[in-house]
């Protein structure tokens, strides 16, 4: 394996398994090729941080070959006057923050662990940051993007446009398809503003009513908040909350929470604020990736808690406005009881708009708890589409998405 | 229409649902591209996605095309019929199936129109954000299909920034009901795929959308500038200043005279060679530090008067003007040919510059009405179409502005989608292999290419031909 990549000039690190570390599109193309003729599965990663949520069979070595983009690391485009950049695929996020902050601009998403994190990594996971509450989810701002499929083709769809409708969005279907479809080699990104001003906002408690009626209240005014979240620590339950934008309009915000709720228990401003926005950022995996994820509606959140809470969760972060629960639950296996119990909520909350994912957990109960046939309704045509863009099924897992 | 398989579909639909007389067919001829007509073989308007369901399986098992059509306002073609295709209307879809205010966002019929959903959560503070200017008559399904946008796009994004889920009926007549608002829905973005697909995956019954809470303060200019190229290049600077006003829209003089001589007159100042329409919405805080900062960029580029919207009532009458701007331009000749074109927003003078002087070289009246905000050009240019030579004047105009957006990094659609007027341009955008893979996108979705054929991708190969517009007169 490794002799006859290095013929080839790519860089091979060892495994198990190896990765192929291309240094351009061609030995991208070189790497699928070899792959082909020795009909070898690849798993395309940035710096492969998040295979154990993506990809948990690739994480545990389950494959015969990574493929790493991190080598394809330059910036291609970034025109302040367009608020729009665009760059290859192993570029980390921080590298691309750093670039657009000179012009003013600020990158989103903003994910945990910038400085490792790639653009195509990100991008492939669909991983959205806790800024999503002001700016959406990442893939809102993919403008377009070149990967390259299984058979080496090239294809581009989009543009570096913030408004462009020609063709189909391929880039929707791509971000967030966790390598399963394609090599990402480049994205364009919309961009925003860098805000004048940041005002962190935390308030502490032990009970999670309060902390949710407080957060509801803050919800039903004007606000444009950074972020807006829930963390659960054994401490006690935390409500943080970051106001951005024009200096007069921070100043006008934190009146508008005054008035609402209690005062902050901890109001940081600019500097002081980085760090711990940034801490906030890294919390999703800084003891690996949250074990569990649990999605709704917003008018669900207090029941998901409660699901989770049910479950053992020892850590949870809660968005409420995104309707999104990550939770921390020790024990979690196939064959645990804690399993045993999650297999059966899952049973439960499908029946009620609730969605459960698994992250970081054993590659049995991840599957067992993808969607099966009749189970999600766009799975046949998933995996339709996964055999039009990759016949051969060169980047197939087992997890995702699930088999039919 | 063989007997048989109309009967099974009226015994679906029933006679309200099928349209079968010849003179209530050719109503569905054309879109808002009126270049291209062709009368539907018959016209469905199924009142559910069960409905639908059972008639796209029944077409689908005879072989026949089927076209999705809303209200039929696309520019583009989109809903253009088919030889010997059927029409699914979804004008008699029109139920707001759900409401939840707490969690911000509504399930709705495909058929309702875009305006009527604000009108329906209006109450709990909330709208609906993209605003294309036919949102009284256009349908959420139609701005599905086509990822329309409109004015409040700058800030606010378009319609795929605002669809949380759909169901849709494949072109099997199978159900995916995909409607549950998931924030990051399991596999594959299928939803993010469809829209924009212009009804070439399926036929979208049930839309679930994202409801925006209504601003606090709302504050509405109107800057008037002595010529086009100065009021460019303001827009060039208030973006360059990472600025954030809702909407940053233009009118140019002729468009100006059209709309003041119209039902649509806004008070816009006749004398003016542009002006700029902006929009800033925030808190009172926010709204009037960034009014204050745009001003002098308008000064430094010599506007010679800003007004301010005093009332709802005066707001109102503002937007009426841009919104109504292409009905105006009826008072200039009978037939307007609507581009859409985008380019970035640092090239904005340049591309209006070059779109003047094509239409200028070819004795063409051009006006100028555009999403400044976004980079979306519509240089609209006005013909007469029982004039053969006008119109294949205009044509070539047309593909020469998009050509010289595809040349400075721009693209061929903001919002209006490819349809059939812009299908033999995407080869000069896009390469083979991108326009192969989303040929390959398609036949996964729709193996037999009945949905909307021979629209968006150029027909090549040898089960496809390749076309081009029809310059004059009737399809079929």
């Amino acid at each position: 394996m490794k002799p006859l990549l290095g013929e080839l000039g790519v860089e091979v690190l060892p495994g198990p398994p190896p990765t192929a570390c291309p240094r351009d599109e061609e030995e991208v193309r070189q790497v699928l090729r070899h792959a082909a003729s020795s009909s070898m599965k690849v798993v395309p990663i940035g710096t492969g941080g998040r295979l154990p949520w993506c990809r948990p069979e690739a994480s545990r070595g389950s494959t015969d070959l990574l493929l790493s983009t991190s080598a394809l690391d330059q910036v291609l485009d970034y025109v302040p006057g367009d608020g729009t950049l665009t760059a290859q695929a192993g570029c980390t996020m921080a590298q691309l923050s750093e670039t657009v902050s000179a012009g003013g601009h600020l990158l989103t998403p903003a994910v945990p662990a910038p400085e490792q994190a790639t653009l195509g990594g990100t991008l492939a996971a669909g991983h959205s940051g806790l800024d999503r509450v002001r700016h959406g989810p990442v893939r809102h701002h993919v403008l377009g993007m070149k990967v390259m499929l299984a058979d080496g083709t090239t294809p581009s769809s989009g543009g570096k446009l913030v408004k462009n409708v020609t063709g189909f969005d391929l880039h929707r279907l791509y971000t967030g398809s966790r390598g399963t479809l394609c090599v990402i080699l480049e994205a364009s990104l919309r961009l925003f503003p860098i805000p004048e001003r940041v005002l962190h906002l935390t308030w502490s408690a032990d009970s999670f009513q309060e902390q949710l009626g407080r957060s509801r209240a803050l919800r039903a005014l004007p606000l444009q908040p950074l972020e807006h979240l829930l963390t659960r620590t054994p401490e006690g339950w935390h409500l943080h909350l970051s106001l951005a934008g024009l200096d007069v309009q921070v100043d006008a915000e934190f009146k508008l929470v005054l008035g609402a709720a209690a005062r902050p228990d901890e109001v940081l401003e600019d500097s002081e604020a980085g760090p711990e926005r940034a801490r906030l950022r890294d919390l999703e995996r800084a003891d690996g990736w949250p074990q569990l994820s649990m999605t709704g509606r917003p008018s669900e959140v207090e029941r998901m808690v409660e699901s989770l809470e049910a479950l053992g969760a020892t850590r949870l972060l809660v968005t409420p406005g995104v309707a999104q629960a990550q939770a921390w639950i020790p024990g979690l296996e196939a064959d645990g009881d804690v399993g045993r119990r999650l297999r059966f909520l899952r049973r439960y909350e499908r029946g009620v708009g609730l969605r459960v994912e698994a992250r970081d957990v054993s590659q049995a109960l991840h599957q067992e708890l993808s969607p099966r046939a009749g189970e999600a309704p766009g799975l046949p045509a998933m995996l339709d589409l996964r055999h039009a863009l990759d016949p051969d099924g060169r980047f197939t897992s087992p997890i995702f998405p699930g088999q039919a | 229409m063989d007997s048989s398989l109309l009967q099974a579909l009226r015994s679906i639909v029933g006679d309200e649902g099928l349209v079968t007389d010849l003179t209530a067919r050719t109503a569905y001829d054309c879109d808002g591209l009126t270049l291209q007509r062709r009368t539907p073989k018959l016209v469905l308007l199924p009142r559910s996605t069960d409905e639908t369901s059972r008639c796209m399986r029944l077409l689908h098992e005879e072989g026949v095309p089927v076209v999705p059509r809303g209200a039929g306002t696309g520019l583009s073609g989109g809903a253009t019929p088919v030889e010997g295709g059927v029409t699914i209307g979804t004008a008699r879809m029109r139920d707001v199936l759900e409401l939840d205010a707490a969690s911000r966002f509504a399930r709705v019929q495909a058929g309702v129109v875009n305006v009527e959903l604000t009108r329906c959560c209006s109450k709990e503070g909330l709208f609906y954000a993209p605003d294309p200017s036919s949102q009284a008559a256009c349908t959420i399904g139609g701005n599905v299909a086509e990822n329309s946008g409109g004015p409040h796009c700058f800030k606010h994004g378009a319609t795929t920034r605002h669809v949380l889920g759909l169901v849709v009926v494949t072109p099997t007549g199978e159900v995916l009901d995909m409607s549950e608002p998931d924030p990051d829905p399991w596999g594959y973005d299928l939803t993010g795929l469809f829209v924009g697909c212009e009804g070439m995956f399926g036929l979208a019954t049930e839309v679930t959308i994202r409801l925006t809470p209504s601003p606090p303060v709302t504050e509405t200019l109107l800057s008037i500038f002595p010529s086009l190229d100065a009021c460019c290049e303001a827009v060039s600077d208030i973006i360059a200043a990472r600025l954030e006003p809702s909407a940053i829209e233009i009118l140019d003089r002729l468009t100006i005279e059209a709309v003041e001589a119209s039902v649509f007159a806004a008070g816009y100042p006749k004398d003016a060679e542009a002006v700029l329409l902006l929009e800033v919405e925030g808190g009172e805080a926010e709204v009037g530090a960034t009014t204050e900062r745009i001003e002098p960029i308008l000064e430094a580029h010599g506007q010679l008067e800003l007004r301010r919207a005093r009332d709802a009532g005066e707001r109102k009458r503002l937007w009426a003007g841009r919104k109504g701007a292409f009905g105006a331009m009826g008072r200039i000749a009978p037939d307007l040919y609507v581009a859409d074109v985008v380019a970035p927003r640092t090239r904005l003078q340049e591309i209006v510059r070059i779109a003047t002087d094509i239409a200028a070289e070819r004795d063409l009246k051009i006006s100028n009405v555009f999403h400044a905000g976004d980079g979306n050009l519509h240089p609209n240019i006005s013909y007469d179409r029982r004039n053969p030579e006008e119109v294949a004047k205009v044509l070539e105009a047309g593909d020469l502005i998009m050509q010289a957006c595809i040349e400075r990094g721009g693209s061929l659609t903001g919002e209006h989608g490819v349809g059939l007027e812009k299908q033999a341009m995407m080869e000069r955008l896009f390469s083979e292999e991108d326009l192969q893979t989303m040929l390959q996108v398609r036949a996964a979705l729709d193996p037999d290419q009945r949905m909307n054929p021979g629209k968006m991708i150029p027909l090549r190969a040898c089960m496809e031909l390749r076309t081009r517009p029809i310059p004059s007169g009737e399809a079929s």
